[in-house]
């Protein structure tokens, strides 16, 4: 083992730049895989966490159906029942600090009942604190030490709340404290006395939760069973836990894409290191040829390649560890920011390092890095002594012809998968479908070089340059060293053009949508919006304040809920079907033919709904068709009046009419308002016009159109955020690729470039050769990335995107793209080509002649 | 639906009801306007009575009882079951914030050991609450209602304690203890109680055996058969607007039923250095329903021996020797009363964490009487023996002892 060590270690030493490339490489892969791991962690655990913290030790929790609330009334029966041992009734209320804009969630509960579902009261309060007190103050409420400390705000001052178009000054009577709160970090819980919670909200005698703990010995589905069976169709009965189950259904594709993109990019650092090492074994081989001369074994050679993978593996992975750990923080917080812009649930940035992820990581990053050096050391070992020792076999053996047929093979298992993806896997099939692609361009490289070079001198003969025709035969000769770079080369390129490519469309589709959709001038929201995650609630009456006032067209208003639409939580939202018909800003995909607008069954008071394209997709509903959920009111059954186009909510979206959802959820509040000005009335001349009629009473805000979609442009762009820096470490990992094949490729030809000047060559011609070379490698690795990517666009728009968020997006060529990574790698390439140009340049002549006789 | 053993609730607990059961005159009820306090001259009225007093910021409603199953051998001891069920209800002293609701509730016999359970509401939500049109005092699943014929319904049940259903008619009106239904329960006149007691209620109903807590559904079930007995209950009501005044511990209670007929309340209330308060008194009620008001002076006491609780290690006298030779019975003039109290069985101690938070003793006892040779029962109530829990060392309600205090206060 020694001997193996030091063998593998001579090697690193002699090449410590080409080492540290592809330790580098491999840190930067696990790296990326750590911090993508980490982040999808930390954002279901964060909210898994906080939804532990706020439902205790409940082993069940009631809530009506949809979103809304409970009559009290139903606590009382409850808390009679045997099998149930605690009840504790929740109230809540969502605002806003109004200071620092924070979301904070008011909870109103029953202190007498809540302390043994929630053990958030401080422990020891026996003799210290007045508990009395905590339900006496009308605006008294507890926070949490986490939110008390960032607001700066201490026991017995004031906090200023702002909710449904309201501020209201709480004051703080004390802290949340136990276990369960510094476990969650949950910084946005502030706690009320139900009574008070009432008071000040002026909605009394409701209720969203009631937490359930049942006596010891209930069964507990049958207790479950048998609660839903009693309390009936409004209400709904779930074994605690079930919201985080519905958060990881609801964002496992979110997750599933960055593990994939985080996998191209360890994947990227695999070619480097296969580069690495086989650089090292060409130099090797003769101390392989020696090795087996002298009586070493095919086991010992093969060894001493698998020991140089796993080190590198071993210690690239542990830097990559270290790295990720960094990287995982900014990650998180990236993550955390589209699970609640996008998915509205609510979560923290706090990270989670589950050693779990962090160890399969580091395993992975070690696996890739053996993966890598197997074909090296198969073939090393294989070679017999003698031939070994001559460095021009490998060249002749390595034509590429084998590998292309297994390049076909996995190409034409990946369309395949592309086309008829695995009914139960068809996000994951899309992955392995871009994987086998991948995997395919990288074995065809050598190959594709071969063609490459007949093509060019067939097509343009004696009329190439000589030079240009060395390079040529350099890069086919030396293709086995060159593939790798080519291959990380096409991959990375390959990656930037597909995820730049769906990133793109599906900008620029919800752009479209937004301004389709957002017709109205001015939109009126609650007090603090910024267009991430939903807007607190606001009054229905100002929607009837708007609609009385003066100087306005027309006002549409918007309010949405989620119901379960089998198994995933799916947007129902509230909408003025009238003014739906009147605008028509929706685009149909099909539409019940029976009806001149879409909308009229609606504003007929049918129980009818247009349901968004993700949802029929999903669902294989078509208009005619009958759509069920559960409502507060029991459960209801519509009929889709039409299929529009839609891209807000990847579970799909439900339209329904004002009167018929105040009727189902008996309540009347919204979350923005759509305000249209008469032709030719400016903005600021509208927004007087609102102020008027809203009379100062509320704490609103009011967008203007414009306002609001950069609102949703800059929240997409944040989501996208992770994204876009997946990518540029993968460019970076290529980059460095391709810094490694160049210098590989101009060290092992020293000699060659020795005599060209010992022939008379100038080092301005050498240097010409070597960049010529570079150039050259860095066209024919873009250009495959290039097709490869399209590959690669095509499985993500048709299979991934499609089944991952259920709608189409355009496939649009990002030609601007495709120019600008050519630029980019092919100058990567001659830069990196230039350092060891003017070394091989200046190196004595003498010295470079003698390279492979010392 | 239990509350056991949790901070929170410990910590309402403590204060709530250590304010419910000790707090100090001064300053103990910052909204005392609000509330009124007990003076002489009250007008009682019954069925309304019976009810909620809103306007008072203490009731409580105690009923303790003496359960035989049908069939059952009434002369030995071990084939009656004991209960204790009480409503506690206590206005929040600040701001108009409600109530809050305790009861506490106790089995023991025949074949089950002593064993208690408690509870705490707000009644915000229904859960609990004291109607104050009739008498209909509930907590979750535990009751008392009062029907149109004057009977009182009672209703409890808990799955480690067990459960019972009775019918409860009283054999004659309700008793004013004190003067006019005035208690005094310390040296200053505005230390004083609104209380009455039905000390001999005949029942009839349905004690449910306690399941073990762990069995599943089906099974528990099957143990649970109601049992039917018949018995007496003993009624207290009280209200009023605090308990005890300054430098007073605790206070030991006996609602007996007498051999021959006839009932004795007694209470004296304990100052620091072990002796009673001159108001400590007692109220005799004979068979046919006629009361004698009995100062504590009148009575010698002897204590027949200690019990140490084993959870606590608090010491409790235990069996008593009660004499008044000067006691003219206000039926038939007979002088004297001479009764031997003991417990039917050691441990019968609350503790209370989850509501009052109060440790004490409240108990079974046989009672025999000079001249009578059947035994017959009782109840005692021994409060304020657990030193932790003495006045001096409990904080009054709005006196901050950290800086970490939560307040009311704007």
């Amino acid at each position: 083992m020694r001997l193996l060590l030091r063998i593998v270690f001579r090697g690193w030493s002699n090449r410590p730049g080409r080492t540290l490339l592809a330790l580098g490489g491999i840190a930067v892969g696990v790296a990326v895989l750590i911090a993508v791991r980490l982040a999808n962690h930390s954002a279901v655990e964060a909210f898994a966490r906080t939804l532990e913290m706020v439902s205790g030790r409940a082993d069940a929790q009631i809530f009506a159906a949809g979103e809304g609330w409970m009559d009290a009334s139903i606590y009382a029966p409850l808390s009679r029942m045997d099998a149930i041992r605690t009840a504790a009734p929740v109230f809540i209320v969502d605002g806003r600090e109004a200071r620092s804009e924070r979301r904070v969630r008011l909870l109103g509960v029953d202190l007498a009942r809540d302390a043994t579902m929630r053990p958030w009261y401080r422990a020891e309060l026996g003799g210290e604190t007045d508990p009395v007190a905590l339900f006496s103050h009308p605006r008294g409420m507890l926070v949490t030490p986490a939110l008390a400390r960032e607001l700066g705000v201490e026991t017995g001052g004031w906090f200023e709340f702002r909710y449904g178009g309201r501020v209201d000054s709480l004051k703080v009577l004390g802290l949340l404290e136990g276990e369960d709160v510094a476990k969650a970090q949950t910084r946005d819980v502030i706690v009320m006395d139900l009574p008070r919670a009432w008071q000040l909200t002026g909605r009394p005698e409701r209720l969203h939760r009631i937490d359930v703990l049942f006596e010891p010995g209930v069964d507990r589905d049958a207790a479950i069973e048998a609660l839903r069976l009693w309390l009936g169709d409004g209400v709904r009965v779930e074994p605690s836990g079930w919201k985080s189950e519905q958060a990881q259904k609801l964002l496992s594709s979110f997750r599933l894409n960055l593990t994939a993109l985080a996998f191209v990019a360890l994947l990227v650092a695999g070619f480097l290191v296969f580069q690495t090492v086989n650089t090292t074994a060409v130099e090797r081989r003769r101390n392989a040829g020696v090795l087996r001369s002298l009586g070493g074994s095919r086991r010992f050679v093969r060894a001493v390649f698998y020991v140089e993978g796993a080190v590198l593996g071993v210690i690239g992975s542990a830097l990559g560890i270290g790295l990720g750990m960094l990287l995982a923080r900014i990650a998180t917080s990236a993550v955390s920011r589209t699970v609640e812009s996008v998915y509205l649930l609510e979560t923290t940035d706090a990270l989670y390092v589950t050693p779990e992820a962090v160890a399969t990581s580091f395993l992975l990053g070690v696996a890739v890095s053996l993966a890598a050096v197997l074909p090296v050391a198969w073939e090393a070992s294989t070679v017999p002594p003698r031939e070994s020792i001559s460095r021009q076999v490998l060249e002749q053996r390595l034509r590429g012809g084998r590998l292309a047929l297994i390049a076909l093979a996995l190409a034409i298992g990946g369309g395949i998968l592309t086309r008829w993806p695995l009914a139960a896997h068809p996000v994951l099939s899309g992955y392995a479908a871009a994987a086998l692609f991948i995997l395919a361009g990288a074995l065809a490289t050598p190959w594709g070089l071969t063609v490459l070079h007949r093509a060019v001198t067939r097509l343009f003969g004696r009329r190439l340059s000589s030079s240009a025709r060395l390079a040529l035969g350099v890069l086919v000769r030396s293709r086995h060293r060159v593939a790798p770079a080519v291959a990380a080369l096409a991959t990375a390129v390959a990656m930037w053009l597909s995820v730049d490519m769906m990133v793109r469309s599906f900008r620029s589709t919800v752009d479209t949508w937004v301004t389709n959709t957002i017709t109205a001038d001015l939109i009126v929201t609650s007090g603090a919006y910024f267009g991430v995650g939903k807007p607190e609630l606001i009054p229905g009456e100002i929607f009837h304040q708007l609609k009385r006032a003066e100087g306005i067209a027309d006002v549409d208003h918007f309010r949405s809920v989620r119901v379960p639409v089998d198994g995933l939580p799916t947007v129902i939202a509230m909408v003025d079907m009238e003014s739906v018909r009147r605008q028509d800003r929706l685009s149909y995909l099909d539409r019940d033919r029976r009806y001149d607008h879409p909308a009229d069954p609606m504003i007929n008071g049918a129980d009818a709904a247009l349901i968004s394209e993700p949802l029929a997709f999903r669902t294989g509903l078509e208009p005619g068709d009958t759509l069920r959920f559960a409502t507060p009111s029991g459960p209801a059954a519509v009929a889709v009046s039409a299929v529009y186009y839609d891209y807000s909510s990847d579970a799909g979206m439900i339209l329904v009419d004002r009167g018929w959802f105040i009727d189902h959820w008996r309540d009347t509040r919204l979350e923005s308002i759509a305000v249209y000005l008469p032709d030719g009335m400016s903005l600021a001349e509208g927004r007087e016009h609102v102020n008027a009629a809203l009379a100062g009473e509320w704490d609103l805000s009011v967008f203007s159109n414009r306002d609001l979609r950069n609102a949703v442009l800059r929240v997409f762009d944040n989501t996208f955020a992770i994204t876009y820096a997946l990518r540029a470490v993968a460019i970076f990992v290529s980059l460095l690729a391709v810094g490694g094949g160049m210098a590989a490729l101009v060290v092992e030809r020293r000699r060659e470039l020795a005599i060209l000047r010992a022939v008379g060559g100038s080092r301005k011609q050498v240097i010409g050769r070597v960049l010529a070379e570079s150039g050259l490698i860095g066209a024919v690795g873009w250009s495959l990335g290039a097709v490869l990517g399209i590959l690669l666009s095509v499985v993500l728009t048709y299979v991934v995107n499609r089944y991952s968020f259920g709608w189409t997006l355009a496939l649009r060529l990002p030609w601007g793209q495709l120019a600008l990574s050519g630029v980019l790698m092919i100058g990567a390439a001659l830069v990196a080509g230039a350092v060891p140009a003017r070394d091989a340049a200046g190196q004595t002549i003498a010295h470079g002649v003698r390279v492979d006789s010392e | 639906m239990t509350a056991c053993g949790v901070p929170m609730n410990r910590m309402i607990g403590s204060v709530v009801a250590l304010g419910l059961l000790f707090a100090t005159a001064a300053g103990a009820r910052d909204a005392d306007s609000l509330f009124l306090v007990p003076e002489p001259g009250y007008e009682w009225s019954f069925p309304r009575d019976h009810t909620n007093h809103g306007r008072y910021a203490l009731e409580w409603w105690y009923y303790t009882g003496h359960l035989l199953p049908d069939g059952a051998d009434a002369a030995a001891d071990s084939n009656w079951a004991h209960f204790q069920l009480t409503f506690f209800r206590n206005a929040v002293p600040a701001n108009n914030a409600g109530q809050l609701y305790f009861a506490h509730f106790t089995i023991s016999g025949p074949g089950m050991e002593f064993r208690f359970a408690e509870r705490i509401a707000r009644g915000t939500l229904g859960e609990a609450g004291a109607r104050g049109d009739m008498l209909h005092t509930w907590l979750d699943d535990w009751r008392v209602t009062r029907m149109p014929d004057g009977a009182q319904f009672l209703e409890a049940h808990d799955d480690s304690v067990g459960g019972l259903r009775l019918l409860a008619r009283p054999t004659f009106g309700p008793v004013l203890n004190g003067d006019n239904g005035l208690s005094r329960k310390g040296p200053d006149e505005s230390e004083a109680s609104y209380y009455y007691s039905m000390p001999r209620m005949n029942v009839t109903g349905w004690l449910i055996p306690r399941g073990d807590g762990t069995a599943p559904d089906e099974r528990r079930e099957q143990t649970r058969a109601p049992v039917p007995v018949t018995g007496s209950v003993w009624m207290d009501h009280e209200f009023g607007n605090q308990q005890l005044g300054e430098g007073l511990v605790g206070w030991d209670w006996w609602g007996l039923q007498l051999p021959g007929g006839g009932a004795l309340m007694l209470y004296r209330i304990r100052r620091a250095d072990g002796g009673a308060i001159p108001q400590s008194e007692g109220t005799f009620i004979s068979a046919a329903g006629s009361r004698a008001r009995i100062p504590w002076d009148q009575f010698e006491l002897r204590v027949l021996g200690t019990w140490t609780s084993p959870h606590t290690g608090v010491e409790y006298p235990h069996g008593w020797v009660l004499e008044a030779p000067g006691f003219v019975h206000p039926d038939t003039g007979e002088r004297g009363l001479s009764l031997t109290i003991r417990p039917v069985r050691d441990d019968q101690e609350l503790r209370t964490e989850s509501s009052t938070r109060v440790t004490y003793y409240e108990g079974a006892v046989t009672v025999r009487r000079d001249g009578f040779d059947r035994r017959s029962f009782g109840f005692v109530e021994l409060v304020g023996y657990d030193a932790e829990q003495s006045p001096e060392k409990t904080r009054p309600l709005d006196t901050p002892v950290t800086d970490k205090i939560i307040r009311g206060d704007e």
